[in-house]
């Protein structure tokens, strides 16, 4: 264990304090970013196609979607087409990031029972190998971009759109991870909770369906769309995210961050035992 | 100078959480109780005040469940205190839970590493020591094999490899490890033995009291979470095999 000096007082200075924790984080990155890279390397092992699952799921999901929904709606498939895949990426995202949380602490308490390692980094590694996936897809969503509506320079905005993605993922991890441990329930409630949000955001279908219904506000105070918004806006239209896009996905992080701040530290001495 | 420190520590387990472990068990407990009926708990240790020094060998004795492993795993940093405070100062060494925290996908080589990482040495330096680790396993081509496909005893075997291969001033150890086969036994007790003799500071939990006799220049005798006894090992032990025979 790498301890110079270890002192620790209950109950509110305790180590997992995100504070007090960002040094002990990065100390431990060789552990973390190993268990990122063993993830990625042993599910890739087992399948045939390797990473291009990553693509393909999202896909063959936005062939289905345009054939069903963009017929229904009347879109124009090379438009509707990018618009759901650019929405299916980011949901994949978000799933992978959700369901992989609930077991994240779980799965590490033999690891959390040998060393006494910030706990955060293992919600981490759960958010680093969605976030990987979600790379390699947003990789081949720019290229394709570049190449129907050549370079442009909004595509600079993902250089600040993606680390927030990162950093919003692994705080939700963080608070999804936590309360999994205490409510074992809690994945079953996810689940539930991420499918309502899948119909309840403009993914598969376009915001402007509602609008014109007078029914916006569905998806207007929602900010997974504005989080959407933050990669359809410079892909799909090659302008830059608005300041209230910016500024609703910059609100939502703060309060994910204060909130697993709160859950970390106020469960720090219990959790452990818990698990 | 590596010490560890304890100032009227209580470290606290919660019992009655597995009544409300789902979040409907939760709210109707809630919606019930007023969430006002206390929780039972226990309190594994219990006030302890404790400084070990360097040079000194600490032997922890006492019955089951008298706090030994908690008393550890607290002056290791995995347990929080509910109150008073800990100081662990210098770099430690735990050797306890051997056989946990694989990572089954990955093959014994790819373990050496994480376990290596996990007990917070440089991906260099594990990569200096992966021969040398490789050769105490003696397991041959099954390094570069999924642990999951491994026995129990080979399973032990790497994990005592990797774990008595990085140094600490500080060696805390749970029971003495009996790995693998008999020869392996050997092996293991002959580098466990080495360890011991380059820690600065050893804090040993065993229910061997000769080997506490033999080992440690000290001894606690921990009885409900509490200090019973501190002394010599000789007068510790006595005391406790005098109890303990009453009892029976």
């Amino acid at each position: 264990m790498p301890i110079s000096e270890l002192t620790h007082e209950p109950p509110k200075a305790a180590p997992t304090g995100p504070r007090s924790g960002l040094a002990a984080i990065w100390a431990a990155r060789h552990f973390w970013w190993h268990l990122t890279k063993s993830e990625l390397r042993a599910r890739y092992r087992r399948s045939y196609l390797g990473i291009l699952w990553s693509l393909l799921n999202p896909l063959l999901m936005m062939l289905i979607c345009t054939l069903v929904f963009g017929t229904l709606w009347r879109e124009d498939p090379l438009k509707f087409a990018p618009f759901v895949f650019s929405g299916l990426v980011t949901w994949e995202y978000i799933g992978q990031n959700t369901n992989g949380a609930t077991g994240a602490l779980l799965y590490a308490e033999p690891y959390i029972r040998q060393a006494p390692l910030p706990v955060v980094i293992y919600p981490l590694r759960t958010t680093l190998v969605a976030f990987i996936h979600f790379l390699i897809t947003v990789s081949l969503l720019t290229a394709f971009s570049v190449a129907i509506r050549g370079p442009s320079h909004a595509l600079l905005s993902l250089c600040v759109s993606l680390p927030m993605f990162l950093a919003l993922g692994w705080c939700a991890s963080t608070v999804n991870s936590i309360l999994a441990v205490f409510f074992r329930d809690w994945m079953y409630l996810s689940t539930v909770c991420l499918q309502f949000l899948f119909y309840g955001t403009p993914v598969i279908w376009p915001p402007e369906l509602l609008e014109s219904r007078g029914m916006g506000w569905v998806y207007i105070w929602n900010p997974i769309h504005h989080t959407l918004q933050l990669l359809r806006r410079p892909l799909l239209a090659s302008e830059w995210p608005t300041p209230f896009e910016y500024g609703m996905v910059l609100g939502t992080l703060l309060l994910l961050a204060l909130l697993s701040r709160a859950v970390s530290r106020s469960t720090a001495r219990k959790l452990v035992f818990r698990l | 100078m590596p010490f560890i420190r304890l100032d009227h520590v209580t470290v606290r387990y919660d019992l009655d959480y597995s009544g409300w472990n789902t979040l409907k068990d939760f709210v109707l407990h809630r919606l019930r109780e007023g969430g006002k009926k206390p929780l039972r708990h226990i309190d594994a240790l219990r006030d302890v005040t404790l400084e070990v020094s360097e040079g000194e060998r600490l032997g922890v004795l006492g019955r089951n469940g008298a706090g030994k492993s908690t008393l550890l795993r607290t002056m290791a940093g995995i347990y929080p205190p509910l109150s008073g405070v800990v100081t662990t100062v210098g770099r430690v060494r735990a050797l306890f839970d051997l056989s946990l925290g694989f990572e089954p996908d990955a093959t014994g080589r790819e373990n050496i590493f994480f376990r290596g990482l996990l007990l917070g040495e440089k991906p260099e330096a594990i990569r200096k020591k992966m021969a040398e680790i490789a050769e105490f396993t003696e397991i041959g081509d099954f390094l570069d094999v999924p642990v999951k496909c491994y026995s129990s005893g080979m399973l032990v075997r790497l994990a005592f490899a990797i774990s008595s291969a990085i140094e600490g001033d500080i060696l805390l150890l749970d029971e003495v490890v009996a790995a693998g086969d008999l020869h392996f036994q050997e092996k293991a007790k002959k580098r466990l033995l080495e360890m011991i003799d380059r820690s600065r500071l050893l804090v040993l939990v065993s229910h061997d009291l000769g080997a506490i006799r033999e080992i440690c220049n000290r001894a606690i005798w921990l009885d409900g979470g509490r200090v019973r006894m501190d002394g010599s090992p000789a007068d510790v032990v006595a005391a406790y095999t005098a109890m303990e025979s009453s009892v029976v």
